[in-house]
């Protein structure tokens, strides 16, 4: 393959621009001073496509320009390339543009908090989506009423827009949190969410669910379970919800009004047939507060059968 | 008079016995099962490169991932310690030269590797390239332990990172990065598949005899 001398062979300008969709651009290749190559000797390529010569111009024996009009969004987020080649088609220089539009606002910020230690936020990217440019979402956060921004470190925990506040969180106390997105054109900075900790606490399922036969009742299962161990120090009222449906079925029966029981029992059931039973809880009044928190995950599936008739 | 006797038939039959390997001996046998999971170790890699290498190159976009683009190797490109060389040449160094210049190699693509712009592609992408950094150590740490497992010293000096020649722009365009990372991944793969058979002919190397000595040994 050929190699060159330390300088490059030739200099494109501008040199890796970021642009706004739809705006144009006129870029120039120079060779440089020890190359037998003229104007006439080169042309472009653009992701790999030749350009046409007609939008080609020399600008003096050594400089060949191209004109690109109303430019659509990158190809690739590492920017498009822009290739000055000489005749036979080897590589003289390159130039990476990034065409793209500025970050959208994020939206939709939604946090939760386990077990009272930490917290997750997502959100979503503003309703465009697709900036052509890679953007970087910084989710920043502070209490209220004093002064310091801190910035969260661990991203993608739950999913792309997401990130993980694990430690040094206060309670009882509102915080201001909101994302920055940022790219190449510029940033946008999401309207600011305002909550305290214990509004948004969500804990583990609930533990050891057991779903057992009512003695010979054949319409009746009866549903155990435990409350979940890490908020047992923190006053709450957990609230509770079953699910359940049968074996070959995908519609789930929800049961309401369980309340801060730990058992309930499962009536109008059909005789000799499996069910799936799941809970899940809600840590309603931590604290003393009136607020319900938001529902943990459902417990894993426990099956059961009703006697058969 | 009699146990004397029993004593000198149970030296008889012991004298006998297939000699319990020699300290020497179980080094070549550890050798040879570190030399089988180096070679294994460079074939996972060289798969998991297939595939990370098609997912890089399409993220660089066209020209670079078209099947037979072949760029200019620039003046940094040349850092990138390159794959070929002399078939000859390379055959006819000693074992220790050839695993030395492994190590030296994997030890400095390594680094580069590492150093790809962190925030390159979809979280996905830097994801695989963690993974296949991490797998690429191990097999830096593997040919250490063939080597020291033959005797080998290790080379010095290859902790540090790559140096920058002398008159190399600090940050060179972005364009000119992009040309690095292809070399680099083209590079890799090239040191891959002749590593492969490099420790498959290491492999061979290890004395079979000393394998069923130790086979005879615990049949008794």
């Amino acid at each position: 393959f050929p190699l060159f001398p330390a300088a490059d062979p030739a200099v494109i300008s501008p040199q890796d621009p970021t642009l706004l969709i739809g705006s144009s651009l006129t870029a120039t290749c120079t060779v440089s001073a020890g190359s037998r190559l003229r104007a006439q000797d080169l042309y472009w390529t653009l992701n790999g496509r030749r350009l046409p010569a007609a939008s080609y111009a020399a600008l003096g024996a050594t400089t060949l320009s191209v004109a690109l009009a109303r430019l659509n969004g990158s190809k690739q987020q590492s920017g498009d390339n822009l290739v000055c080649h000489s005749r036979d088609g080897g590589i003289l220089a390159g130039s990476c543009l990034y065409v793209g539009l500025p970050p959208e606002k994020p939206v939709n910020i939604s946090c939760w908090s386990k077990n009272m230690k930490d917290l997750t936020c997502t959100w979503a990217p503003g309703t465009e989506g697709e900036t052509f440019l890679h953007t970087n979402y910084t989710l920043k956060y502070k209490l209220r009423w004093y002064g310091r921004d801190n910035t969260c470190q661990e991203y993608h925990t739950a999913g792309p827009y997401s990130c993980h506040i694990p430690k040094d969180l206060a309670l009882f106390t509102p915080y201001e949190i909101w994302v920055e997105a940022s790219n190449r054109l510029g940033v946008a900075v999401s309207d600011v969410v305002m909550l305290d900790i214990l509004d948004v606490v969500t804990t583990d399922p609930p533990a050891d669910v057991h779903v057992s036969r009512v003695g010979d009742l054949e319409d009746q299962l009866s549903v155990r379970w435990s409350s979940p161990p890490a908020l047992k120090d923190f006053l709450f009222q957990a609230k509770y919800q079953i699910q359940y449906r049968v074996e070959d079925s995908s519609e789930w029966k929800v049961v309401d009004d369980v309340g801060n029981q730990t058992s309930c029992r499962l009536a109008g059931l059909r005789p000799g047939t499996v069910y799936f039973v799941q809970v899940r809880c809600n840590p309603f009044g931590i604290y003393g507060s009136k607020r319900a928190g938001i529902w943990s995950d459902w417990s894993n599936p426990t099956a059961a059968s009703t006697p058969r008739s | 008079g009699d146990s004397w006797g029993i004593f000198a038939f149970l030296c008889a039959a012991l004298c006998h016995l297939p000699a319990v390997p020699a300290l020497n001996g179980t080094d070549e046998l550890g050798a040879g099962q570190s030399i089988q999971k180096t070679y294994d170790l460079t074939r996972y890699l060289e798969h998991q490169l297939r595939t990370l290498a098609g997912t890089y190159l399409n993220y660089l976009g066209p020209p670079f991932n078209e099947p037979d683009f072949n760029p200019p190797r620039l003046a940094r490109a040349e850092r990138v310690p390159s794959a070929t060389v002399d078939l000859e040449l390379w055959r006819g160094l000693t074992d220790n030269a050839r695993l030395a210049a492994n190590y030296r190699a994997y030890s400095r693509l390594l680094c580069y590797l590492r150093g790809l712009d962190g925030q390159a592609g979809t979280a996905e992408l830097r994801h695989s390239l963690g993974h296949f950094c991490s797998s690429l150590q191990g097999l830096v740490v593997s040919i250490a332990g063939v080597m020291s497992s033959l005797g080998y010293p290790l080379p010095a000096g290859t902790a540090t990172g790559p140096p920058a020649p002398a008159g190399t722009p600090a940050t060179p365009n972005d364009f000119l990065k992009k040309m690095d990372d292809f070399w680099l991944l083209k590079e890799l793969q090239t040191w891959l598949w002749r590593s492969a058979k490099d420790f498959n002919r290491l492999k061979k190397k290890v004395p079979p005899a000393v394998v069923t000595l130790r086979l005879e040994a615990r049949g008794i």
